[in-house]
């Protein structure tokens, strides 16, 4: 118990059952793997967003340059044709017809150049396909003394005519036109209109206009460029912004300059057509995302934008053309460039969900295979604290150090089983000196006791022997000495025996001889035999006892001829009883009236009645012979009945 | 020595028939003149003596150690306790051998002496002449 509760003082540290730990190890390699996973979706998501902004940011910087570089080689056809004319080197006639047909051959981004005066004459060239596959048509409006003539020319792409026409039914006053009245409120500054859709082509386009001075100042005309934004949008599908992606140029209006899908550019109206708006645009990029943050967009720095729109978020970048009041407007979509990362983490979480699966069910497996052996151990455990050494099968289990550990535990059980047989064996032996020596004291004991009988037995029996000298003498006084020749002798013959018991008496007491094994039968018989005495003796039940047959023999005689002596009748009961370590046998008589007996009964020379003509060593022979054989002796008076009971040991006798 | 006045009675306790004679014959032949009156128990001599009171009718006393019944120093005991009698009469304890517990016991008990019951007559009225006078 103090060792229990020492182990039970020392059980200060928290303990914790193994499920337990291995479910924390489990969530934190769960929490761990989620964590990285969430952390590289991040980086990776916002280190990919960086990225098309990045690109966004080039691809309008780009585009922003060419379209600067298309508006600005548009502004310098116009500003050297304002000087030319200004200069007077090129007049309104056939010299500025052939001018505009190189200008328009030297600029394909030029659809179109003509002059206004402010007379309402007009020169305008454009490129037109009725005069070949990509010819030029020349309208001219001259006045000729007040009267207006309208001729149409048309050319081949060498600028030779192919056809020509007169137009009388045309009233068209240039004076009157969005881009000559823009212009001339400039005063002196280039001009570009908003975007329309041009009389001629019909196709979208934006004229840049800007004012001719006489040399007095006064405004002699307007000179422009019609530029069609087909090539702007051009310029934008070349752009390669990915699936989804979309590029558009607008301007403050909210109408479309360029587009992506140069068909969505103008929207019919009436006969006609008109610019689309960026509300009108199909693309859902476009009409989804920059309809969200168009308002707030235009008129504004160069900015990012991020946009939910669906599935998927937009990064939309907008910047203004520096030399228009165009804005430009680049979208990206997440999705195309995060779908395949997407799906890739996807597949991550998914081998990941199925190594976690497969860790919990090895770590059920483990812990399994863990805790199973270990309780085995302990209830095994419990049952040697028991004192339980029950043979059992060696564990078996796929886990090497616990194999190990329960084979040192079955070694230790086999230890600990041998040490207990050893320990039995050795407390066998111990108990075994113990009675040895036990014996021992008893036997010395008996010898003192039967020393001390035959000095006192000695001594009585000498006392009978001084009678017969002590008589001798006074029958050879009283005859006169007549006898002295008969009796000296005899008188001789006692002072001889006297010494011979003397000599007897110091003899240390009786010796007992080599054990054998006897039935008690057979010394009942011949104790019988050597006795005088005629009982009639009942032997109840037999058994062998090893013994000196001699002394026993002597008890039974000195208990047969005491029941013989003193009993009232003839009739002996002899009861023999076997226990296995221990032969008891008693001798019963019948008495005339029962009597008080103790243990006194058995002291040398001790006589229970007056008269009595025994030697008084009868019962002190019987208790030391017992005492010899390793066994003891009681007297008792029931009943009427007198028995002596001894008792002998049936080993290690000495 | 111890002193026995003459003509004074001696008493002889003795559970042995022959050994009360033998005593007798030696007192008689030693230089002792005094009756001698024999019990065969050391019982008869106790009840005579307690008859007597407080004036004991005999001087000294023999006393057997080994009788059966009341043993001599059982007797002696009842003298000296029973009879508050601490020193008369004389008791001087006879025995066969000079056994020491007894003769210890017996001088513890009140014993004036002891006696050896001698093998051969000669030598037992030696004894007697040694032990006993009747001369002050």
């Amino acid at each position: 118990m103090t060792e229990r509760s020492f182990l039970e003082r020392v059980r200060t540290v928290p303990r914790f059952p193994i499920r337990l730990v291995v479910a924390a190890m489990l969530g934190l390699f769960a929490v761990s793997v989620i964590g990285i996973l969430w952390t590289h979706r991040v980086t990776t998501e916002s280190e990919v967003i960086g990225g098309m902004r990045s690109i966004l940011a080039n691809v309008s910087d780009g585009t922003v340059a060419r379209s600067d570089a298309f508006l600005r080689e548009i502004q310098d056809d116009v500003a050297l044709t304002s000087q030319l004319l200004e200069s007077g080197t090129l007049e309104f006639g056939p010299q500025l017809e052939d001018y505009f047909g190189s200008v328009l051959r030297n600029s394909p981004n030029a659809s179109g150049i003509f002059y206004g005066t402010a007379d309402g004459e007009f020169l305008f060239v454009n490129r037109d396909d009725q005069g070949g596959p990509a010819g030029f048509r020349t309208k001219t409006i001259s006045l000729e003394d007040g009267a207006r003539i309208v001729d149409l020319v048309f050319r081949d792409a060498d600028f030779e005519i192919q056809s020509s026409a007169v137009d009388p039914e045309d009233t068209y006053d240039p004076t009157v036109r969005p881009w000559y009245s823009a212009a001339v409120a400039a005063g002196g500054d280039l001009v570009i209109t908003d975007p329309y859709v041009f009389y001629t082509s019909q196709e979208p386009g934006v004229t840049t206009a800007l004012p001719v001075f006489d040399l007095e100042g006064d405004i002699a005309g307007v000179v422009g460029v019609d530029v069609s934004l087909s090539q702007l949008s051009s310029f934008l599908r070349e752009l390669r912004l990915g699936p989804s992606g979309t590029a558009f140029i607008v301007n403050r209006s909210g109408e479309v300059i360029a587009l992506e899908d140069q068909s969505e550019l103008r929207q019919p109206d009436g006969g006609g057509f008109r610019l689309s708006t960026i509300r009108e645009v199909s693309d859902p990029l476009v009409a989804q995302s920059f309809n969200q943050a168009i308002d707030e967009a235009l008129g504004t720095e160069a900015r990012f934008f991020s946009v939910k729109g669906g599935p998927s978020t937009d990064h939309v970048f907008v910047v203004p053309i520096g030399v228009s009041d165009w804005v430009l407007g680049v979208a990206l979509s997440e999705s195309d460039f995060l779908a395949e990362i997407r799906q890739n983490q996807l597949n991550n979480t998914l081998i990941i969900s199925g190594i976690a699966a497969l860790s919990l069910f090895l770590a059920w497996l483990l812990i399994r295979n863990i805790t199973r052996p270990l309780s085995e151990l302990r209830e095994r455990a419990a049952q040697i604290e028991a004192g339980t050494f029950e043979r059992r099968a060696p564990l078996q289990t796929r886990i090497t150090e616990l194999q190990q550990t329960s084979d040192a535990f079955d070694h230790m059980v086999i230890g600990l089983k041998n040490q207990q047989e050893q320990d039995q064996r050795l407390l066998a032996a111990m108990e075994e000196r113990i009675k040895e020596r036990k014996q021992s004291q008893e036997l010395k004991r008996a010898n003192q006791a039967l020393q001390q009988f035959a000095y006192m037995a000695s001594h009585d029996l000498r006392a009978p022997i001084k009678r017969m000298v002590n008589l001798a003498d006074l029958a050879v006084m009283d005859s006169d000495g007549a006898s002295r020749e008969l009796v000296q002798p005899m008188r001789e013959s006692a002072i001889r025996l006297e010494e011979l018991v003397l000599g007897y008496g110091r003899l240390a007491g009786l010796e007992r001889g080599e054990p054998q094994d006897k039935c008690v039968s057979t010394l009942v018989q011949q104790a019988q035999e050597q006795s005088s005495c005629g009982v009639d003796i009942d032997l109840r039940d037999d058994a062998v006892v090893t013994c000196d047959p001699v002394l026993i023999t002597q008890v039974l005689v000195n208990l047969l001829e005491n029941a013989s002596k003193y009993g009232a009748s003839d009739d002996v009961m002899i009861k023999t009883a076997d226990d296995g370590a221990i032969v008891t046998i008693s001798v019963s008589n019948p008495v005339e009236k029962t009597f008080k007996v103790d243990d006194s009964v058995f002291a040398p020379f001790r006589r229970l009645v007056d008269d009595d003509a025994g030697s008084g060593l009868g019962l002190a022979i019987v208790e030391r012979i017992a005492h010899l054989h390793g066994g003891s002796v009681t007297a008792q008076c029931v009943d009427d009945t007198f028995t002596i009971e001894f008792s002998l040991a049936k080993e290690g006798q000495k | 020595m111890i002193f026995v006045p003459q003509g004074a009675l001696i008493a002889l306790v003795d559970d042995d028939d022959i050994d009360r004679m033998i005593i007798s014959r030696v007192i008689g032949l030693s230089h002792l003149d005094n009756p001698v009156v024999e019990y065969s128990s050391g019982t008869s001599f106790v009840n005579q003596l307690e008859q007597d009171g407080d004036d004991p009718s005999v001087s000294l006393v023999l006393m057997d150690i080994n009788m059966p019944g009341m043993t001599g120093l059982e007797a002696l005991e009842h003298i000296r306790t029973v009879c508050r009698l601490p020193n008369l009469p004389i008791v001087v304890m006879l025995t066969s051998s000079e056994a020491k517990n007894d003769i210890e016991r017996a001088e513890e008990l009140g014993a004036h002496g002891y006696l050896v019951k001698e093998t051969g007559i000669e030598l037992f009225v030696a004894r007697i002449n040694e032990t006993f006078t009747n001369q002050e």
